[in-house]
């Protein structure tokens, strides 16, 4: 393992294939025809030690890709992946003996078996040493909160525990870098809370953590650097703060106006007043997002406009500017469509 | 050293997952046993003639239709193990979401194999341990003493099956319906192996295969050893069978499964079913 960066992606690219190619057609060398789907498109990412940092973007946005093809669970069609300094293309083993993931949660623990059963197989399967095995995975229980029930069947746990559990696994090879795809998706708000104490305290060990997610909050209060994907491109990487500021607006006004005509007059006359990250209609109602400096200013405004078009406002909504915001600004959509 | 502890967690996990439903333990013992042996025996003791099966005495030498049909057994559960316990379940641990992480470790993948070869050998042991319990208790199953002779054909046997697993592991990972597959190639491979009866007794056009089989070498070497049976071909020729296919069987095996590990890694399937 060299000093340098946790994380070095240049040019990776995984292109999918539709449909299958038959053994008729392999045997005839007919062209490969069938319909490509480029997930991701050539990325360039780096992850500095010692960082969390977040991969943001929709579903089917191309981080789970990502983060597979960086665990050695997929191989990417080009480009180069290389993690804690070692390739993953020529030493994917020494990748995994180095790298604690946490890919696909409650799913992936045995649940006829208890979490110390579970934890044991796994610390055998991570080449843990056996005198350390016990110690090790006791800590990763402490550390999990997850103590206590050690002994339990995993099925007898709530799917917050699983995903705790799931994340112990991860700490077993005592990694400097953990990947984590989504980790508190389906969780209730207090799991959800638990989970990403433990994620801090992972950086507070020094480690280094890279994770998914498509909540925009979260992805706000854990992350040091986040990459806003889309359509498998990044499309801005900064720090959460640095982001925000790049719509350059101080408040997010969001309108619902009733409106029976055309909507086009009405738009330009709220873009003179701010700017118009984005705008909906269904059937009578016009939703529209505003970036501006002061709401105080724009909202008076907002509703002349409205009253000099026949439209009325129904309804306001003055929030502060957040990465959804940032994420609508560069893609035009909003994050969970 | 690594691997090997890797090895050994992997059977202990599945021993302990199986020991967890105590239906799945007695089933390790009565499937076999109403599935296979007590309906060969019951049908082979119906066309005996005043207590001698004639036919079976005329066919390979001996009148011990409860040997011959309990070492079938053997056999037949050993090719069980390949298919279900080995490969199948590899196939059960993708849709349960348990292979992933499994994968995700520096484990080498033909040590997961490997692993879960030996949880599915001590089941097989334990269950032929009851079986043969049972068969001695109640069916009069007696075998000569020479039949520790036959202990090399097993082990070759059990790394020839163990190739075959790998083969079967590629197959499974890769096709949408495993069920159908491995029911219907584990029936064949039993029949084309000669658990149940002798190989000779195949169309003509399946004894080819069933000449290509480790485990039909393997049959007649045990029951030769145990029972006294005439041999299909001389013994000594019969072990350099033997020898010659888990030679092949073994690397084939491990080829085909590093080829459908690669195919899914490009693929992404890993995680589908």
């Amino acid at each position: 393992m060299t000093a340098g960066p946790a994380v070095e992606v240049t040019g990776l690219t995984k292109v999918f294939e539709k449909g299958r190619r038959t053994i008729w057609q392999r045997l005839r060398r007919e062209p490969d025809t069938r319909e490509k789907f480029v997930a991701v498109k050539g990325i360039d990412l780096r992850v500095e030690r010692g960082e969390i940092f977040g991969v943001l973007g929709p579903n089917g946005a191309g981080k789970t890709t990502t983060l597979r093809m960086l665990a050695t669970l997929l191989e990417p069609t080009s480009g180069d992946v290389r993690i804690l300094g070692i390739d993953v293309k020529t030493h994917p083993r020494e990748v995994r003996a180095n790298l604690g993931a946490m890919l696909s949660g409650e799913r992936s623990l045995y649940w006829k078996l208890t979490a110390r059963e579970n934890l044991e197989y796994f610390a055998a399967l991570y080449h843990v040493p056996p005198k350390e095995a016990t110690a090790r995975i006791e800590s990763a229980l402490v550390a999990v909160k997850l103590a206590d029930r050690a002994d339990d069947y995993v099925e007898r746990y709530s799917t917050g525990m699983r995903q705790r559990l799931a994340l112990a696994r991860a700490l077993l090879p005592d990694p400097p870098l953990v990947i984590l795809d989504e980790p508190t998706v389906g969780l209730d708000p207090q799991s959800a809370r638990d989970l990403r104490d433990r994620v801090r305290e992972l950086k507070r060990q020094g480690r280094t953590v890279l994770l998914t997610t498509h909540y925009m909050e979260e992805a706000d209060q854990l992350c040091d650097r986040i990459a806003i994907i889309d359509h498998g491109v990044i499309v801005a990487l900064d720090t959460p703060a640095a982001l925000k500021r790049r719509i350059r607006a101080g408040e997010v006004v969001t309108l619902e106006i009733a409106l029976t005509g055309d909507d086009a007059a009405l738009l330009a006359r709220l873009g003179n007043a701010a700017s118009i990250a984005r705008s909906e209609r269904h059937n009578g109602t016009l939703a529209v997002t505003a970036h501006c400096a002061s709401a105080r200013d724009f909202v008076p405004a907002a509703f002349d406009a409205a009253r000099s078009e026949g439209a009325t406002i129904q309804h306001v909504e003055v929030v502060p500017v957040s990465l959804e915001d940032v994420f609508i600004s560069l893609t035009g959509r909003a994050l969970r469509e | 050293m690594d691997e090997l502890r890797a090895a050994l967690a992997i059977a202990r996990k599945d021993i302990r997952n199986v020991s967890r439903y105590r239906f799945l333990v007695a089933s390790q013992i009565f499937t076999p046993l109403y599935q296979g042996v007590l309906p060969a025996l019951l049908f082979g003791a119906s066309f005996a003639v005043a207590g001698h099966v004639v036919g079976l005495e005329k066919t390979i030498g001996t009148t011990d239709l409860a040997g011959f049909i309990f070492l079938g057994g053997v056999m037949s559960g050993l090719v069980a193990t390949a298919f279900w316990s080995i490969a199948m379940s590899i196939r059960n641990e993708m849709e349960a979401g348990t292979l992933e992480p499994t994968w995700l470790t520096p484990t080498s993948r033909a040590v997961i194999v490997l692993g879960r070869a030996l949880g599915g050998l001590f089941w097989f042991a334990f269950s032929q341990i009851a079986i043969f319990g049972i068969g001695i208790a109640f069916f009069g199953l007696r075998f000569r003493p020479e039949i520790v002779l036959a202990l090399p054909a097993v082990a070759l046997a059990i790394v020839a099956i163990i190739g075959i697993a790998y083969l079967l592991a590629a197959v499974v990972l890769l096709i949408k319906e495993a069920n159908f597959f491995i029911d219907c190639t584990n029936f064949l491979f039993g029949v084309a192996s000669g658990v149940a009866f002798r190989v000779i007794l195949l169309p003509g056009v399946l004894q080819p295969i069933a000449f290509a089989l480790p485990t039909t070498y393997a049959m007649d070497l045990i029951r030769q050893a145990g029972l006294g049976t005439r041999p299909l071909l001389d013994p000594a020729l019969e072990y350099v069978a033997l020898v010659v296919t888990t030679a092949i069987a073994y690397p084939v095996g491990l080829w085909a499964y590093r080829r459908a590990d690669r195919r899914i890694r490009r693929l992404g399937t890993i995680n589908q079913y």
